[in-house]
């Protein structure tokens, strides 16, 4: 769609902060960059499996940090998603213990650093534990707490969408969502460290 | 639960529905009680992996989505178009398109009145005679193609017959004479309507026709045709059909 119509780093970042066109962005930042992003993986003893991975966190951290106003845009976004790539790409290497990474020597950008917490909660394992525990919580709670703090939604139009016979029923609902939520978190206590110290950098 | 706060008033400190004055007071004490300060931070944790998730879902149905459009634009490109119609049927329709073209454009080229007229015009053959006695010397005229004694003997005459008037009008057409036999024609149907007779009416409204269309009266002769073509007791109903009626419309558009 939009590939072939080049978009300026400034319209890119705001396409991503206004919600409604954040689809728009991700599939032009899929068009323009996971070629190029892909190839490092590929080049660096990764698969492409690996490099989808890497790339949608990427992708993910990248409006994470947008979102949160930490991207100052003291490089340009291609240059700044090439180096969160790079960097979470050589994290996951360390997690496995690959030999290539003490030939790849890592030296990251000041922004990168200044990230660093986000790009934590950005890689495989956390996902993995984030998407486990979301799905222990069951469909119901799924949807209303994304609905909530995901979508932003008001009570009243959770309320009409899910069937629920008021607002009150609903509040309880989510009280009860948010609460089992909190106590498998904490039965998780690196993850739940994860994303305190994730939430400290925005 | 810590001090006087419950979990569910922590988490509506969260989403920010609290009034100020509560607001304010669940601040204080998140500042200065440990263990209210952790469940809290542990609440945000909370929900800081539904953005997360939601997030990455959102990222992860745009890319699911994207392959899937690709996949599809791909089977596209493989698969070749299966025609329901053979390409030779398009080469005959056009090839048949293109020779309806030319002949339409070779009858806009080559219309006229006279070209109508003459597909149309058949000189009018009188019956037999049924005896010298009763024969009078227009039809006599007639009958020996003596055009110009036709058209004499009954422009002399005072009183014509219906078939006088007639016979006249066909003289007039052998002699390219149109204004004239329009004039007789005309005055045999008048005729013919002041008496409630119909005597030679069908031929003349033909042959008028056909003198409307040789003296360029188009639309006249259309007149005249369209009811011959409508009416199928019409004696020369046969003659006129729709082609040409579509022709005299093509004679009427070139001029």
């Amino acid at each position: 769609m939009l590939k072939e119509t080049p978009v300026t780093d400034d319209a890119l970042l705001q396409m991503i902060k206004n919600g409604k066109l954040l689809n728009n962005a991700v599939k032009y930042m899929y068009h323009t960059y996971f070629d190029s992003l892909s190839n490092y993986i590929l080049q660096n003893s990764g698969s492409m499996e690996d490099a989808e991975d890497i790339f949608q966190e990427v992708i993910v951290s990248f409006v994470q940090i947008v979102n949160n106003n930490k991207f100052k845009g003291e490089s340009g976004i291609k240059t700044f998603l090439f180096a969160i790539n790079k960097n979470l790409w050589l994290n996951e290497l360390r997690r496995k213990d690959r030999a290539t990474v003490r030939e790849n020597k890592f030296e990251a950008d000041k922004e990168i650093t200044d990230n660093s917490a986000i790009l934590q909660l950005a890689n495989r394992e956390s996902n993995k534990q984030i998407i486990s525990i979301m799905d222990k919580l069951g469909e119901a709670c799924k949807k209303i707490l994304l609905a909530f703090y995901y979508e932003n939604l008001p009570m009243k139009e959770i309320v009409l969408s899910m069937n629920y016979e008021n607002e009150q029923v609903l509040r309880n609902k989510k009280y009860k969502c948010l609460k089992n939520l909190d106590e498998l978190l904490s039965e998780n206590a690196s993850l739940a460290k994860t994303l305190k110290s994730a939430l400290q950098n925005e | 639960m810590n001090n006087n706060f419950t979990t569910e008033k922590l988490i509506d400190y969260i989403d920010g529905v609290l009034m100020e004055d509560e607001a304010r007071e669940i601040e204080q004490s998140i500042s200065t009680n440990e263990g209210l300060r952790l469940e809290y931070d542990n609440l945000l944790a909370a929900r800081e992996a539904v953005k997360h998730y939601g997030l990455t879902q959102r990222v992860a149905n745009v890319r699911k989505q994207m392959k899937e459009d690709a996949a599809i634009e791909k089977q596209k490109k493989k698969s070749p178009v299966v025609r329901l119609i053979p390409k030779r049927v398009y080469r005959i329709a056009a090839g048949i398109i293109l020779l309806a073209g030319i002949f339409v454009l070779y009858q806009y080229i080559s219309i006229s009145a006279k070209n109508l007229y003459n597909e149309k015009y058949t000189a009018y053959n009188m019956p037999a005679f049924r005896g010298d006695n009763n024969v009078s010397q227009v039809e006599k005229a007639y009958a020996g193609k003596n055009y110009d004694a036709v058209v004499s003997i009954y422009s002399s005459a005072q009183n014509n017959t219906v078939n006088e008037i007639f016979l006249a009008g066909q003289a007039y057409l052998q002699k390219n004479d149109f204004t004239n036999a329009i004039t007789c024609f005309n005055k045999l149907l008048a005729q013919n309507k002041a008496t409630n007779t119909h005597i030679l009416n069908d031929d003349a409204e033909y042959y008028l026709a056909l003198a409307y269309l040789q003296n360029n009266d188009i639309d006249k002769a259309t007149v005249l045709f369209k009811h011959i073509n409508n009416d199928k007791s019409h004696l020369y109903n046969k003659n006129i059909d729709g082609w040409f009626l579509k022709k005299l419309q093509l004679l009427k558009f070139k001029q």
